[in-house]
């Protein structure tokens, strides 16, 4: 037969029909292991019942409404599409912002001139003057 | 025996190459401060092509004066560290160095190469040779000691650059030197640099300057070829260059009639290597000085949004 563990359990706790109680005890008169079950059952609610009992701190106790979960949702939204926006902005300036403006033939021809104008040999003989690719230019 | 016939050899050959060095010496001192004016024209075979122009050249009071019928109407004066250009009258850009910048000793051979005749006039030739390779021969001009015509070659004997005069004056054109105009100035730097070489292909760091602006010119020279490496916290636009690679390396060239110019990136800074020097020793000296690095994402993010570092 199979034993009515449930059976027990909500006999302990006064919550068995007058039919189930009939059942119950009916079988609790041919079974020993069932009696001790409840018998270990009873032992271990009476002890647990019998600890004292413990105020909880009020500053442990949250008296404020709760949160709606909802809420919560919903502000991790809107900071998950802060975080898209700005990183899109981060790709998109890395991406679209144009250099710093670069140094052309003219900065460095200028430079190089200045400079070989300081040579006592042979500086008159290298003068460079920017644009004059614009010569004869014939690609191989 | 065989050693003492190579001293011997020596001995004898070298006087006369110390008298021809001080022989160019004084006519090149001579030339400039002599005062002419003439038309030039330019060539140069390039690996990118043919480069040419043709220039008008007036020399006078230390100041040089040059433009190009074939450009857009700018004129480039300069003299003592000064480099301006000039556009219907008014300046357009210019450079002014501070601080007189240091001397290479020539480590040419130099070879007298006797009378030479150029328009009619009296002339000397010369012929530098580096490294038993030949590498210029040029004429000066007897009276006026002015550099007439000079052609460059590189290591196979191939000539690489011709500038010639094809009409000479040797009345003083009446030029001055320009003032400076602040604050395009550079000023010198007297630290010895950690990040470029001292020397390389036979090209001696002769001093490098700075502007306001964090741009940074390390000169060197070999005695005749010259380049100038900068180095910039800006990028390098060659608009009209080509993409050229060295090793794995990739570089940007322009050719222009006389110069060569490259540009790269190091980490987010520009550089870039002005100079006349033939094309075969382009690798050596690029090899030797610091080679392109692409800038990280991270780093490219931080400048635009920050500006440069």
């Amino acid at each position: 037969m199979k034993h009515p563990s449930m059976l027990i359990s909500a006999f302990l706790d006064g919550e068995l029909s007058e039919s189930e109680l009939s059942i119950l005890e009916g079988h609790l008169t041919s079974c020993g292991k069932c009696v001790a079950e409840m018998q270990d059952i009873h032992r271990v609610r009476s002890a647990v019942r019998s600890l004292p009992v413990v105020e909880l701190p009020l500053d442990l106790v949250y008296e404020g409404e709760p949160a709606p979960v909802a809420h919560l949702h919903r502000y991790r939204l809107v900071w998950a599409g802060a975080a898209a926006v700005v990183a899109v902005v981060i790709t998109l300036a890395t991406l679209l912002t144009p250099d710093p403006a670069g140094l052309n033939m003219e900065d460095l021809t200028s430079r190089f001139g200045a400079r070989v104008s300081l040579d006592p040999a042979f500086g008159s003989a290298k003068v460079v003057v920017p644009g004059w690719d614009a010569g004869w230019t014939v690609a191989d | 025996m065989r050693r003492l016939a190579v001293v011997t050899v020596f001995l004898l050959f070298v006087p006369s190459m110390a008298a021809s060095a001080m022989t160019l010496d004084e006519i090149l001192e001579r030339g400039r401060n002599a005062a002419f004016s003439g038309e030039q024209m330019i060539s140069c075979a390039t690996p990118d092509g043919f480069r040419g122009v043709l220039t008008n050249i007036r020399q006078s009071g230390g100041a040089v004066s040059v433009s190009s019928p074939m450009s857009d109407g700018g004129e480039v004066s300069t003299g003592a560290g000064g480099w301006a250009l000039t556009k219907d009258g008014g300046v357009v850009s210019e450079t002014n160095l501070t601080g007189l910048g240091g001397q290479v000793e020539p480590i040419y051979q130099i070879e007298e190469i006797g009378d030479q005749w150029f328009y009619g006039r009296d002339a000397t030739g010369f012929r530098l040779w580096r490294d038993d390779v030949m590498r210029a021969e040029m004429v000066l001009d007897a009276e006026t000691g002015a550099i007439v015509r000079v052609a460059s070659f590189d290591d196979q004997g191939q000539q690489y650059c011709l500038r010639r005069f094809l009409s000479f004056d040797p009345t003083d054109p009446l030029l001055t030197v320009r003032d400076p105009v602040e604050p395009d100035g550079m000023t010198l730097i007297e630290e010895v640099p950690t990040d470029i070489p001292l020397s390389v292909a036979g090209f001696t760091l002769l001093d490098r300057y700075r502007d306001e602006g964090g741009l940074e010119l390390a000169y060197y020279s070999d005695g005749f070829f010259s380049f100038a490496l900068f180095n910039a916290p800006v990028a390098v636009d060659l608009e009209s260059g080509v993409s050229v690679l060295f090793g794995d390396f990739t570089y940007m060239r322009e050719f222009s009639a006389g110069q060569v110019t490259y540009g790269w990136q190091v980490r987010g800074r520009g550089m870039a290597l002005v100079g006349d020097l033939p094309p075969d020793l382009h690798d050596e000296v690029l090899s030797a000085l610091p080679r392109p690095a692409d800038l990280g994402f991270l780093h490219r993010i931080w400048r635009n949004l920050f500006g440069v570092r």
